[in-house]
C-alpha cells in the first residue's frame, strides 16, 4: 500500500477527513482528533498530539500519567516529546498492510489520545 | 440474538459441576439472558439461591464479548467480599468452562483477555477507568455511600481527590450547601469520567428496591453516576453527563418483597421503569404485572434428583419449625423449674414494656435481645452508633436498635448473678449449645445466624466449654499413665489463665482471646505452655526445617521413582548409573552444594532436599528410562531452589535418600485401601499434570494433618510413644534412624487404617475422617478455596495451604467484617465445626460445600433476608445436593438439608415467628404461583392482635413447585448460528504463533528457547555489536485481530528511578516502557514493548522479525543508556517475562 492508497481507503470513511499528511477523526460524543501520518521506508507511522504544554501546565505527574496508562495499553503509547507536548503514536508495517487493518490503529489512537485529551483538559482542542 | 446450539460450541457449563441438567440450564439462562438483553436492554435473573447466578451471568458477558471483543462491562457487588468473588469466578470461568479460548473473552493462558479491575470506592473506580477503559471493573454498592462527615474539610478532600483524577474539573462545582446537594453534584461529577458500558450487571439488585428516591442516598448517587436524567427539570450540572448503562442485568433470587413496585424500582434506577410503568400502577391486575415482568425477568427452581425423582427446594429442606433443635417438630422443653421461672419473668418485664404507650405492644421482628439471651448488652452510647442488633437500620428510632428490652434484662441479669454467682440462665440458648456439643465427635458443621451481635459470642463461649470438657476429657482418656499428673496440672494452668481473661472481660476491659478462647488454641496452637511437650511444640516439631520430624510429610521421590525401599536406594541409583557408589557418593555431594545456603549447621529437611535434587540432577540427564519423570521433578521443584550464594562445600547427603516418609510408606501394596482414601492417584491428564496433582495433594494432606483437628491424634500417638509430656522426654529421643522413622510412620498409618475400618458410630471423628474427606473433595475444595493452586509453581503452595489452614478454631464466630479465613476454612472439612454470625454472611458467601444444617437462631424480619441465609447452603455442589444424589433409596429425615427457627413457645418470641414463617410461605407462593399483594408493613409486630388472632405456626409447603417465569422457547432460539470464531481456527492460530520459534526471521540471529508454552516464546538475539538481548513474544488479540507482543528486559531499578528514565528516554523517540515488580518486592524489571498485528500469515516473518528487531534494539540502547550494565541471559527474566505476559504486572 502506497500513499497515494491511504489516503483513497480513508476517503471513503464517514468518521475520517483526510487532510494533507493528516486525518481528522470523528470520536465519540461529537468530538474529533487528528492524527499525523509519516511513510518510512516500510512504516507508516502514526502520531496524534494529546495536550500542549501550555495546557498541561498545572496538572502533577504528566510523565507518570502517560507511563501508567501505557501500562495497559496495547499497539499504542504515550510519551511526551522533546518539545513538551504529550504525544500518542503507533506504527503499521507497510508488508501485508489491509485497509481493515490501517483503519482500525487509525481510530483506536484518534480514540485513545481523545479519551486522555478529555480526562486531562476537559476540551477537545486537538 | 445467539442460537443455543451456538452457544454449545463456545460455553461449557458442566467442566465443573459435571454435565447433566444444572449444566443445561445455566446454558439456557445465559443465552436467554442474552438475548433478552438485546432486545429489552434490561433482564433480571431471578433464579433460586444457589442454582449459579454469578455464572449465568458471567456466560451471558462472555457470548456479547465473544461476538463484540470491546464490550465494555461493570459488575456492582452488594459487598467487599463478593466483588471479590465475583472476579475469582470470571477467572474461573475463563479457565474451566470455555471450551476453548477464543481470544475475546478467554486468554490463551486459559485467563481473561479483559482484566478484572477491583475497585475499593468511587475514586478507585474514576482513576481506573481513566488509565484504561477496556478493562471489566468490578464496584461495590457500598462504595455508593459516600462517607461524609460533618466536617467540611472532609468534603474538600473528597472534591480534591477527584480534580486529580479530572484537572479541568470547575472546583465551585461542587456545592457546598449542603451534604445532598455536594453528594448529587459528586455523582454527576463521577458521571463524566466514566464511559458508557455495554452492560451494567447489579448483583443483589433487591438492595435497590426502594428506588433512586428513597431514604437511601447511596441509591441516589448509584442513579446518578450512571446517568440517570434528574427529574423536575433540574439541569445537569456537566454537559457530558448522559446515560452510562447501554443495557442492565440485575440478580437476585429475591426481587420483590410484597409488591411489584420494588421491582419497578429497580429498573428506575437505572431510568428504565418508563416501558414498565404497569409494574408500579395499582390500577392493573397481579396477571397484567405478571406479564409485563415475564418479559425481562427468568426464574427457575432448584431441583435436587434423588432415588429416581425431581425434588424442589421445599421438598429437600427438613423445616424444624416448631422451635426444638433436639427432635424434629418437638419444641424446646425446659425441665428445670427455676429455668421455667426465670422465663416467666423475663416475659412480664418484655409485657411490661410493650404496654407502654410508646412501644404500644408491638416490637420489630427480630429486635429484641431476650429473644436470644439474658446476658448483658452493651448500651448503645451515642445515636449515630450502631445498633446491639444487625440490620439496625430495620428502624431509626435509637430504643429499637438497642433492643427495647436490653435496660430491663441487664438489670434482671446482674441481680441474678449477685444472688447465685453464676449467669442467668438461657433455655433457647442452652438449648441451642447443647444441641451443637456434639459436632467435634461426629465432624458434623452447622452455620448459625443471630441478630444481637454479642450473642455471636455469648454462644461461642458457651460453645468452647463444651468442646474443652471434651477436648479434655479425649486427652486424658488416651494419654498415657506417665503423663496424666503433668496434664492435669497444664490443665490446671489453661483454667487459671481464662479465668483471668473472664474476670477482666466482665470488668470492660480489653480482652484478646486468640490462642486462649480454647484448649485447643492454647495447646495445640501458638506458643502452648512452656516446659512441656504440648500439642503447640509437637507441631513445631513437623513444621520447622531443622526438626525432628521435619521429613515426616516430606516425599522421597528418588526412592519412589527407583522403586526402592529404605536401605536400597543409593544401590538402585548406583545400578542405573553404573558409577561405583564411592563415586556416586562423591557426585551427590558435589551436586548438592548449591542447593545449601551458607551455614554452620544445616536443617534436616534442606539436607534431604538438597540430596532430592543432586540424584534427579543425575538422573535426568543420564537415567535412561525414567530421565523423563527425573525430569519433571527437578524442573517442577528443585529448579529454582538453587541457592544464590551457596555453600562452599557440602557434607555426604546420601543417607538422606534412605529417609522413608510418609508418603513413601502409603504407597505400600498393604496400604492400598488406605491410600485410595486419603491420597488417591490423580487419573487424567499427562505425566507432568499427574505429578503437580499428586504433589498438591500430598501437601494439603500434609498441611491438614499438622495444623487441625487431626493434630490431636498426631499428638496422642507421639506422646504414647515416648510415656511422658515432660520436655526432656523429647530430646532425649532425638537421636534418629531409619527403622525409628520407618516405625513412626507405620503407627501412624495404622492408627489412619484402624480409623478407616471403624464404624464411624462407634468412635470418634478423627484424622482419617478429616483427611479424607478433603481428599475426596480434591477438586472441588481448590474449586472454591484455592483457585490458584494449580497455576502455582509447587514450592509456594505449602505456604499457600499454609496460610489457609493457620490458626484453626473448633468454633468461629463473625461480627463486623468478614474474616475471609474463617469462612474459607468453613468451607473445607474440619475447623471451625460451627459458625456463629450476623447477617455479615447472609448476602454471596458460598458455605455449602460441607454444612448441611443452619440455625436461625435470630430472625430475620423479610423473608428474602431467611432465603438469602438457607441459599449460604444450598447451592450447586453442596454437601446435601452431594449425598441425596448419591443416595439409592429414598431419603430419610437425617439426609436432608436442615433448617431450624429455634424459639421457646409461651413467649411472645413465638409470635414473631408464626409472622415470619406465614410471610415465607406467601413469599414461596409469590415466586411460583403468581405474585399477589400482602397487606401491611409487617417490620412490627402487634402483640395484641397476635394474641386475639389464632396462634398456630403454619406448616412448610409440600407440593412441587413450579416457577411462574421460566425461560421461553424464543430467548433461547436466535439467528447467529455460527461463532464469531471457530475452535479449529484458534487453534490454527495458536500453530501459526508457535511456528515462529521454529522459523529463520530474516535479519535476525535468535536462539530460542527449548520449552515453549502455549502463546509464548522465549530467545535471545545476538546483536551486530556482539552483546546479546533476550525477549518474550506473546500471542494477543485486538478485536478479531491477531496481535504479536513483543518483551525485552533493560534491567533492573527501584521505583523513583522510573518517572527520570521515563521521560528520558521518551525524548529520543517512542519507546514503550514496561515494569515488572520482582520476587524481592523492592525493585522492578524494567522492560521495552511492543506490538504488531498479524495480517495474512505470508507476511509474518516480515513483521515479528521487524517488531523483535524494533523492540530489541529500542532495549539495547536503554541498556547502554541507562545501566552500562553487563549482558544478562534470558534465564535471569524468565520467570518474570512470563509473569509480565500473563499481565501481572504493576
Amino acid at each position: 500500500m502506497n500513499v497515494t492508497d491511504w489516503r483513497q481507503m480513508c476517503k471513503e470513511e464517514n468518521d475520517i477527513e483526510v487532510n494533507g499528511n493528516e486525518v481528522i477523526v470523528k470520536c465519540s460524543d461529537e468530538r474529533r482528533h487528528r492524527i499525523l501520518i509519516r511513510e518510512t521506508e516500510d512504516a507508516y507511522e502514526l502520531t496524534a498530539i494529546v495536550a500542549h504544554p501550555a495546557l498541561l501546565r498545572g496538572i502533577e505527574n504528566v510523565s507518570l500519567r502517560a507511563w501508567q496508562r501505557n501500562r495497559s495499553m496495547q499497539l499504542l503509547g504515550f510519551r511526551l516529546d522533546n518539545r513538551g507536548r504529550l504525544v500518542g503514536e503507533t506504527w503499521a508495517p507497510k508488508a501485508g498492510l489491509t485497509r481493515g487493518e490501517f483503519l482500525l490503529l487509525i481510530r483506536r489512537l484518534a480514540a485513545e489520545c481523545d479519551h486522555f485529551e478529555y480526562h486531562l483538559t476537559g476540551k477537545d482542542e486537538e | 440474538m445467539i442460537d443455543i446450539d451456538t452457544a454449545k460450541r463456545l460455553l461449557d457449563f458442566g467442566a465443573r459441576i459435571g454435565q447433566g441438567t444444572r449444566a443445561n440450564e445455566q446454558l439456557k439462562g445465559a443465552v436467554a439472558i442474552h438475548n433478552i438483553l438485546e432486545k429489552h436492554g434490561i433482564a433480571y435473573l431471578a433464579d433460586e439461591v444457589g442454582m449459579g447466578k454469578t455464572y449465568v451471568a458471567i456466560g451471558a458477558l462472555a457470548l456479547f464479548r465473544h461476538y463484540k471483543p470491546d464490550f465494555r462491562a461493570l459488575v456492582i457487588a452488594p459487598r467487599e467480599n463478593i466483588q471479590r468473588k465475583w472476579i475469582k469466578e470470571m477467572n474461573n470461568f475463563a479457565a474451566n468452562n470455555m471450551l476453548f479460548p477464543d481470544l475475546r473473552f478467554g486468554s490463551i493462558e486459559r485467563g481473561l483477555v479483559r482484566k478484572p479491575v477491583f475497585c475499593s470506592n468511587l475514586l478507585d473506580f474514576v482513576h481506573e477507568v481513566i488509565m484504561d477503559p477496556r478493562r471489566d471493573f468490578f464496584l461495590r454498592i457500598t462504595s455508593f455511600s459516600l462517607p461524609m462527615g460533618s466536617d467540611p474539610d472532609s468534603w474538600f478532600r473528597l472534591r480534591d481527590d477527584l480534580l486529580k483524577e479530572l484537572p479541568w474539573l470547575p472546583r465551585d462545582a461542587f456545592s457546598l450547601r449542603s451534604k445532598d446537594a455536594f453528594k448529587d453534584n459528586f455523582a454527576q461529577a463521577i458521571c463524566c469520567a466514566i464511559p458508557k458500558f455495554d452492560l451494567v450487571i447489579v448483583d443483589e439488585a433487591h438492595n435497590l428496591k426502594h428506588g433512586w428516591k428513597s431514604s437511601s442516598a447511596r441509591n441516589r448517587i448509584l442513579s446518578l453516576a450512571l446517568g440517570r436524567p434528574l427529574e423536575n427539570g433540574e439541569k445537569l450540572l456537566f454537559p457530558s453527563n448522559g446515560f452510562r448503562s447501554k443495557r442492565v442485568l440485575l440478580l437476585s433470587a429475591t426481587p420483590i418483597e410484597e409488591t411489584y413496585r420494588h421491582l419497578w424500582n429497580q429498573l428506575d434506577v437505572f431510568g428504565l421503569g418508563g416501558k414498565y410503568d404497569e409494574l408500579r400502577d395499582d390500577d392493573h391486575t397481579d396477571e397484567e404485572k405478571k406479564e409485563a415482568a415475564a418479559k425481562f425477568l427468568i426464574r427457575r427452581v432448584t431441583n435436587a434428583h434423588v432415588a429416581g425423582c425431581d425434588l424442589t427446594k421445599n421438598q429437600y429442606r427438613r423445616e424444624w419449625r416448631h422451635g426444638g433443635v433436639s427432635q424434629h417438630d418437638n419444641p424446646i422443653i425446659i425441665e428445670d423449674d427455676r429455668q421455667r421461672l426465670i422465663v416467666a419473668l423475663v416475659q412480664k418485664k418484655v409485657a411490661e414494656l410493650l404496654n407502654s404507650e410508646k412501644f404500644n405492644m408491638s416490637f420489630q421482628t427480630g429486635m429484641l435481645a431476650s429473644f436470644e439471651s439474658f446476658l448483658e448488652t452493651t448500651k448503645l452510647k451515642r445515636s449515630d452508633e450502631e445498633g446491639n442488633f444487625d440490620d439496625s437500620e430495620q428502624t431509626d428510632d435509637m430504643d429499637e436498635r438497642e433492643g427495647i428490652d436490653v435496660h430491663d434484662i441487664n438489670r434482671l441479669s446482674r441481680s441474678y448473678r449477685e444472688k447465685f454467682n453464676q449467669e442467668m440462665p438461657h433455655p433457647k440458648m442452652d438449648a441451642m449449645v447443647e444441641s451443637l456439643r456434639d459436632s467435634w465427635k461426629t465432624g458434623r458443621k452447622s452455620l448459625v445466624f443471630v441478630r444481637r451481635i454479642a450473642s455471636v459470642w455469648d454462644l461461642k463461649k458457651k460453645l468452647d466449654e463444651y468442646y474443652d470438657d471434651w477436648l479434655i476429657q479425649h486427652l486424658k482418656e488416651r494419654l498415657p499413665h506417665g503423663a496424666q499428673k503433668k496434664f492435669r496440672k497444664i490443665v490446671g494452668c489453661y483454667k487459671k489463665t481464662k479465668q483471668k481473661l473472664d474476670t477482666r472481660e466482665e470488668k470492660k476491659q480489653r480482652v484478646n482471646r486468640v490462642g486462649a478462647d480454647t484448649f485447643f488454641a492454647w495447646f495445640f496452637r501458638g506458643d502452648g505452655p512452656r516446659g512441656v511437650v504440648s500439642g503447640a511444640n509437637i507441631q513445631r516439631r513437623f513444621i520447622q526445617r531443622g526438626a525432628v520430624y521435619s521429613t515426616f510429610f516430606e516425599e522421597n521421590h528418588v526412592m519412589t521413582l527407583l522403586n526402592a525401599r529404605a536401605g536400597g536406594v543409593l544401590k538402585k541409583l548406583d545400578e542405573i548409573l553404573g558409577i561405583g557408589l564411592a563415586k556416586l557418593r562423591k557426585e551427590l555431594q558435589r551436586n548438592s552444594v548449591k542447593y545449601l545456603s551458607r551455614t554452620e549447621k544445616y536443617a534436616r529437611a534442606d539436607l534431604m532436599d538438597a540430596a532430592q535434587a543432586a540424584a534427579l540432577e543425575l538422573l535426568k540427564e543420564r537415567g535412561k528410562e525414567i530421565k523423563e519423570q527425573a525430569g519433571i521433578i527437578w524442573n517442577e521443584i528443585y529448579q529454582g531452589s538453587i541457592r544464590k550464594p551457596h555453600a562452599d562445600e557440602a557434607p555426604d547427603v546420601s543417607e538422606w535418600l534412605e529417609k522413608p516418609t510418609f508418603f513413601t510408606e502409603i504407597r505400600q501394596p498393604e496400604r492400598a485401601e488406605l491410600r485410595a482414601m486419603l491420597w488417591p492417584e490423580p487419573q487424567n491428564g499427562a505425566e507432568l499434570e499427574k505429578f503437580r496433582e499428586r504433589q498438591i495433594r500430598a501437601q494439603l494432606l500434609a498441611t491438614a494433618a499438622r495444623l487441625g483437628h487431626s493434630l490431636i491424634d498426631l499428638y496422642i500417638l507421639t506422646i504414647n510413644r515416648l510415656g511422658s509430656i515432660d520436655l526432656h522426654t523429647l530430646e532425649s529421643s532425638s537421636e534418629e534412624n531409619e527403622s525409628l522413622d520407618l516405625k513412626r510412620i507405620n503407627e501412624y498409618l495404622d492408627l489412619l487404617d484402624n480409623q478407616r475400618r471403624t464404624e464411624k458410630s462407634s468412635r470418634t471423628w478423627g484424622a482419617f475422617d478429616e483427611l479424607s474427606e478433603i481428599a475426596q473433595n480434591y477438586n472441588l475444595i481448590l474449586d472454591v478455596n484455592l483457585p490458584d493452586a494449580n497455576k502455582k509453581p509447587l514450592v509456594e503452595t505449602a505456604r499457600y495451604f499454609g496460610s489457609l489452614l493457620r490458626q484453626q478454631q473448633p468454633v468461629g464466630g463473625m461480627t463486623g467484617e468478614v474474616n475471609r479465613t474463617l469462612v474459607q476454612q468453613f468451607r473445607m472439612p474440619g475447623y471451625p465445626l460451627v459458625l456463629f454470625t450476623t447477617n455479615l454472611l447472609q448476602e454471596g458467601e458460598d458455605l455449602h460445600t460441607f454444612c448441611s444444617s443452619v440455625y436461625h437462631y435470630g430472625i430475620a424480619w423479610t423473608p428474602s433476608s431467611m432465603e438469602q441465609r438457607t441459599g449460604r447452603i444450598d447451592r450447586v455442589l453442596s454437601q446435601t445436593e452431594r449425598r441425596l444424589s448419591s443416595l439409592k433409596d429414598q431419603p430419610s429425615g437425617e439426609d436432608f438439608l436442615q433448617v431450624y427457627y429455634p424459639y421457646l413457645e409461651d413467649t411472645v418470641e413465638v409470635i414473631q415467628v408464626q409472622r415470619v414463617l406465614e410471610r415465607m410461605n406467601i413469599f414461596l407462593r409469590l415466586m411460583h404461583e403468581g405474585l399477589k399483594i400482602p397487606k401491611g408493613d409487617c417490620r412490627a409486630i402487634n402483640v395484641r392482635a397476635s394474641l386475639i388472632s389464632e396462634r398456630r405456626i403454619p406448616e412448610p409447603i409440600q407440593e412441587r413447585l413450579e416457577s411462574s417465569f421460566p425461560v421461553q422457547d424464543y430467548t433461547i432460539q436466535g439467528g447467529k448460528k455460527q461463532l464469531a470464531v471457530e475452535r479449529e481456527a484458534m487453534e490454527k492460530s495458536l500453530e501459526r504463533f508457535q511456528s515462529f520459534g521454529d522459523d529463520y526471521l530474516p535479519g535476525l540471529k535468535i536462539q530460542w528457547e527449548q520449552k515453549p508454552e502455549k502463546g509464548r516464546l522465549m530467545g535471545t538475539v545476538k546483536l551486530s555489536n556482539g552483546r546479546i538481548q533476550p525477549f518474550a513474544l506473546f500471542l494477543r488479540s485486538e478485536e478479531e485481530r491477531l496481535v504479536a507482543r513483543c518483551i525485552s528486559p533493560i534491567g533492573r531499578v527501584v521505583l523513583c528511578d522510573i518517572g527520570d528514565i521515563e521521560e528520558k528516554s521518551a525524548k529520543t523517540g517512542f519507546v514503550r516502557i514496561g515494569a515488572i515488580l520482582s520476587r524481592d518486592d523492592r525493585s522492578y524489571d524494567l522492560t521495552v514493548e511492543d506490538d504488531v498485528i498479524l495480517a495474512a500469515p505470508e507476511y509474518d516473518m516480515n513483521r515479528i522479525s521487524r517488531l523483535i528487531r524494533k523492540v530489541v534494539e529500542q532495549a539495547e540502547n536503554m541498556e547502554q543508556l541507562h545501566f552500562q550494565s553487563q549482558d544478562m541471559p534470558v534465564e535471569e527474566f524468565e520467570e518474570n517475562l512470563a509473569k509480565e505476559g500473563e499481565d501481572e504486572r504493576d
